[in-house]
């Protein structure tokens, strides 16, 4: 087990946002997310790597606890994160945007980061704008390179908060087909997403979060065809007649 | 207009040397403030929710209370109680470096809570701790945005070091007055004073136009 969450629950003053959340993710596993809006999927992402405290429950990610660690910086090395809104550092370059936590964090030299770099760029297809600054690329654009900028650091797990969420349609594909590729190079990945036929195509495991509970969980086959529970069936149904899957 | 150039002239001697005066209380004052309003501004944003509640305090105090009575309070309230005498410049580069602090302060505060907290969570999610954070990430991005706040400020605090002519600091102001009080030319010599102060905080201008270019970032 990659990772290992159990029984967490996390408020926000008297809401509670997460209650009773156990959750296990084996190497290589590519878990989808889904839900409405306000049900605790982005939460429970952000618990992961302690961008937000759990007020009860233990999470251990590669067999060590994230909740009592005295050493959080060394694990989110291995945890990489993309954001909804991309958060790109507007006052460096795209590959300066790389090689900064390596540098910083003295994982590589400096020849060595960015050699990695470029190769990530090339993988992402923006080996060209290396020396450009985030505000002249697309949202995809960005996005890609938010991914490669997470992956140069070489984590083990990859944690992606509604990647798609803040771009204009035709660039979605792009982004998903990066993400594609690194589902099948064996990269274990938590994926929120409002994306049901891409979660259809990649997810081993899907989870239907609502009100802060995990509604239903299965394969990507059962749930999407067979789902279980009404709030399921009811959810899929909305966002399925709205999504060209 | 030969006599307003002699007078001129004649006062320059004088002037100059308030001005001297002036510049210095108002680079020593600046350079204090602007540690201490950092570590104010600091404070405004710790976790540590005594630091947040000591610099609330501190700022709402200081920024409720006129400079003219905080160096009044000072050279004559506090000498007469504690024995202290002190030196006129000394009590008013203390008085002005305690005001424009307050004011950096906010600005300090203002300009890390302006940028987006997307930011840290990106540099934390990558393992940067809080300092690597502040110093790569975050304060690169706010110093942009605080410079033109930073450099108003400066010249407010440059304008009111002529507030502390009231504690006899023999400064630009007060050398002015103390000529008039001689020569009773009041309209010529103040705007001699007033042209002097001009000069100076245009250049000061330019040197923050030309800082806030320097920084640019983009393409």
């Amino acid at each position: 087990m990659i990772i290992k969450a159990k029984e967490i629950s996390k408020c926000f003053g008297d809401l509670e946002v997460l209650k009773d959340i156990s959750l296990n993710v084996t190497e290589g596993e590519v878990l989808c997310i889904i839900g409405p809006s306000g049900s605790g999927k982005s939460t429970l992402l952000r618990c992961l790597n302690r961008l937000e405290e759990i007020q009860c429950g233990s999470i251990s990610i590669l067999e060590e606890d994230i909740v009592n660690t005295k050493n959080i910086n060394r694990l989110r090395e291995n945890i990489g994160m993309v954001f909804q809104s991309f958060n790109l550092f507007p006052n460096y370059t795209v590959l300066e945007n790389m090689i900064l936590a390596p540098l910083e964090l003295k994982k590589m030299k400096r020849k060595e980061a960015e050699e990695r770099a470029i190769m990530l760029l090339r993988k992402v297809g923006l080996e060209d704008k290396k020396d450009v600054y985030p505000q002249t690329l697309s949202g995809g654009q960005k996005q890609r390179v938010a991914i490669a900028r997470a992956l140069e650091m070489n984590p083990k797990i990859m944690l992606f908060d509604e990647p798609t969420s803040a771009l204009d349609p035709e660039m979605v594909e792009e982004v998903l087909k990066v993400m594609k590729d690194l589902a099948q190079e064996g990269m274990t990945m938590i994926i929120v997403t409002h994306e049901m036929g891409f979660a259809r195509d990649v997810a081993d495991r899907v989870l239907f979060m609502e009100g802060g509970y995990i509604v239903e969980e299965g394969s990507a086959r059962e749930l999407f065809t067979a789902p279980k529970t009404n709030r399921c069936q009811e959810f899929l149904s909305k966002v399925l007649r709205t999504q060209v899957c | 207009m030969a006599h307003y150039f002699q007078l001129f002239q004649d006062c320059l001697p004088s002037l100059l040397s308030g001005l001297q005066i002036t510049l210095i209380m108002a680079v020593s004052s600046i350079a204090l403030a602007f540690i201490l309003g950092v570590i104010i501004g600091l404070f405004s944003i710790s976790h540590i929710r005594i630091l947040r509640a000591f610099a609330t305090v501190y700022i709402y105090v200081i920024r409720g209370i006129p400079l003219m009575i905080l160096g009044l309070f000072l050279y004559f309230g506090v000498s007469a109680i504690t024995g202290i005498r002190f030196d006129p410049l000394v009590a008013s580069i203390i008085v002005l470096t305690i005001n424009a602090s307050a004011y950096m302060a906010e600005i300090f505060r203002a300009g890390i809570q302006a940028i987006d907290v997307g930011q840290t969570e990106a540099a934390r999610s990558l393992g940067l701790g809080y300092l690597k954070t502040m110093k790569k990430v975050i304060l690169p991005q706010a110093i942009k945005i605080m410079i033109p706040a930073f450099l108003n400020q400066f010249i407010t605090t440059l304008k009111d070091t002529s507030i502390l002519s009231v504690i006899s600091v023999r400064e630009l102001t007060l050398n002015g007055q103390i000529i008039i009080a001689r020569n009773y030319l009041p309209f010529e010599v103040y705007s001699y004073v007033a042209i002097m102060y001009l000069i100076i905080i245009t250049a000061l201008s330019i040197l923050s136009k030309k800082l806030e270019r320097k920084l640019k970032y983009d393409n």
